[in-house]
This record gives C-alpha cells, sequence and structure tokens, in this order.
C-alpha cells in the first residue's frame, strides 16, 4: 500500500515537473509547482519526517507560491509569457547525462551491504513516533546559540536588504 | 518497505529537473521555483539518510 502511494507520488512528481518545463505560461508554472511541492509533502509524510512535511506545506506552498500568486496578480506589468534561453544544448543535454549516471550508480550500489543501513530499526520492524518533540527539544537543548546567531543574521539580512531597497531610489524612511 | 535506491533516483531527477529549469527559463519566479526544486532534492536525500541512520534511532529513543 506504502509502495503503491510512494510511486503515485513520484510519477505526479515527475509528470509535473515535465510539465513546469515545458510551459510557457507563468500561471500554469505556479499551478504545477503547486502540485509538484505537495507531492514531495506526502512523500516525506511517507519517510516519516512528518515535521519537514508540515513545514513544506506552510511555508513553501501556502507562503512563498501564494506570495509569488500575489505579487503576480497585482503587478500587471509582468510579462506572463516568457521565452526560452539559448544555452539549451548544455541544460537539455548535460544534466539528463547528469541524471542517468547518477541513476545507474544507484541502482548499482549494493545498498543492504553497508552496515549502518543494515542494522537500521525499520527492517526490525520498530516503529517510528513523530519527530516535532525531538527536533525541538534538540535545538533549544543542544543548539540554542546556534539558533539566535542565525535568528541575528537573518535579521541583519532583512534590515540591509530594506536599506538597500529604499537608498536607491529615494531617501531612507528608516 | 520502498527501496532506497528509488528514492535517490526520484531526488536525483527532481535536482536535473530543477537545474534545467534554472538554465532554460528567462523569467526571475520560475528560476526561483527551480531553486525550490533543488532544495526539496537535497531535503529527500537527508531524510532518506536520516531514516537509513541507526544512531539517529538511538538518539530518539533516549528522549521518549
Amino acid at each position: 500500500m506504502i509502495q503503491i502511494v510512494f510511486y503515485f507520488l513520484g510519477f505526479s512528481i515527475l509528470l509535473s515537473g515535465i510539465l513546469l518545463l515545458l510551459s510557457k505560461h507563468l500561471i500554469h508554472t505556479l499551478f504545477l509547482s503547486a502540485i509538484l511541492l505537495l507531492s514531495i509533502a506526502g512523500i516525506y509524510i511517507l519517510l516519516h519526517a512528518d515535521f519537514i512535511a508540515m513545514i513544506q506545506i506552510i511555508i513553501s506552498v501556502g507562503g512563498t507560491l501564494i506570495l509569488i500568486v500575489f505579487g503576480m496578480m497585482l503587478t500587471t506589468h509582468l510579462p506572463y509569457q516568457h521565452r526560452i534561453k539559448k544555452n539549451t544544448i548544455l541544460s537539455w543535454g548535460l544534466f539528463p547525462l547528469l541524471a542517468g549516471i547518477l541513476t545507474y550508480i544507484f541502482l548499482s550500489i549494493n545498498w543492504n551491504a553497508i552496515d549502518w543501513i543494515k542494522n537500521n530499526p525499520i527492517h526490525k520492524n520498530e516503529s517510528l513516533k513523530n519527530t516535532t518533540l525531538l527536533i525541538g527539544t534538540t535545538l533549544i537543548a543542544n543548539y540554542a546559540l546556534l539558533i539566535e546567531l542565525i535568528g541575528i543574521l537573518l535579521l541583519m539580512a532583512t534590515v540591509g536588504a530594506l536599506a538597500i531597497m529604499y537608498s536607491k531610489k529615494n531617501r531612507s524612511p528608516l | 518497505m520502498i527501496p532506497l535506491s528509488h528514492i535517490l533516483i526520484l531526488s536525483c531527477l527532481l535536482f536535473a529537473l530543477g537545474i534545467i529549469i534554472i538554465s532554460t527559463k528567462r523569467n526571475a519566479i520560475v528560476v526561483a521555483i527551480g531553486i525550490e526544486l533543488i532544495f526539496n532534492a537535497a531535503n529527500l536525500n537527508f531524510i532518506t539518510f536520516s531514516q537509513q541512520c541507526r544512531a539517529f534511532s538511538f538518539y530518539f529513543h533516549a528522549f521518549e
């Protein structure tokens, strides 16, 4: 059952990704990327990563994508039709080659011969519980200083971006 | 039980799709979506290998 759901989600990811690559209309691109990100969130849930799946749904789909859609609807001067760049040989030739080589490598490796994969608890039918409690306690208990430093860095980046944006056109309102 | 190589192949194809989208599209929004795809491919790899890791599970049971 889990395998059927996984292959269905993988098929929908690949289909919407290829359609996203081929579509030239911006609204189609946005809706296809919404389908794609939601399918990836489903695969995260299948892999017992519920926290990452929630983050994916809340931030990626609910935040960034809706923000892009509203920005596109409010600013009508954006070009809805976008053309394709000229370096097509590099992209259409080199990266499918890379993907094929990586696929061959992944298929040819005997994963069960590695020790820490052979001894993993999923093969012993131990159940995994939710990871949100673990992530919260670990971040606050062990990495509190790093979390604070990352917060200060993001605050500096936000203030710097605002200052740069306002100082080019008119006087700084800060 | 989903085999490990199939998840890795899926994330690899996702990465290649993101790279192709970045290098072919001209619009900045679509390029941002391609970067999003690459982030998701990296996340899928991290999650796959953390699911396979036993030390993580020991750490996990220590907290419960």
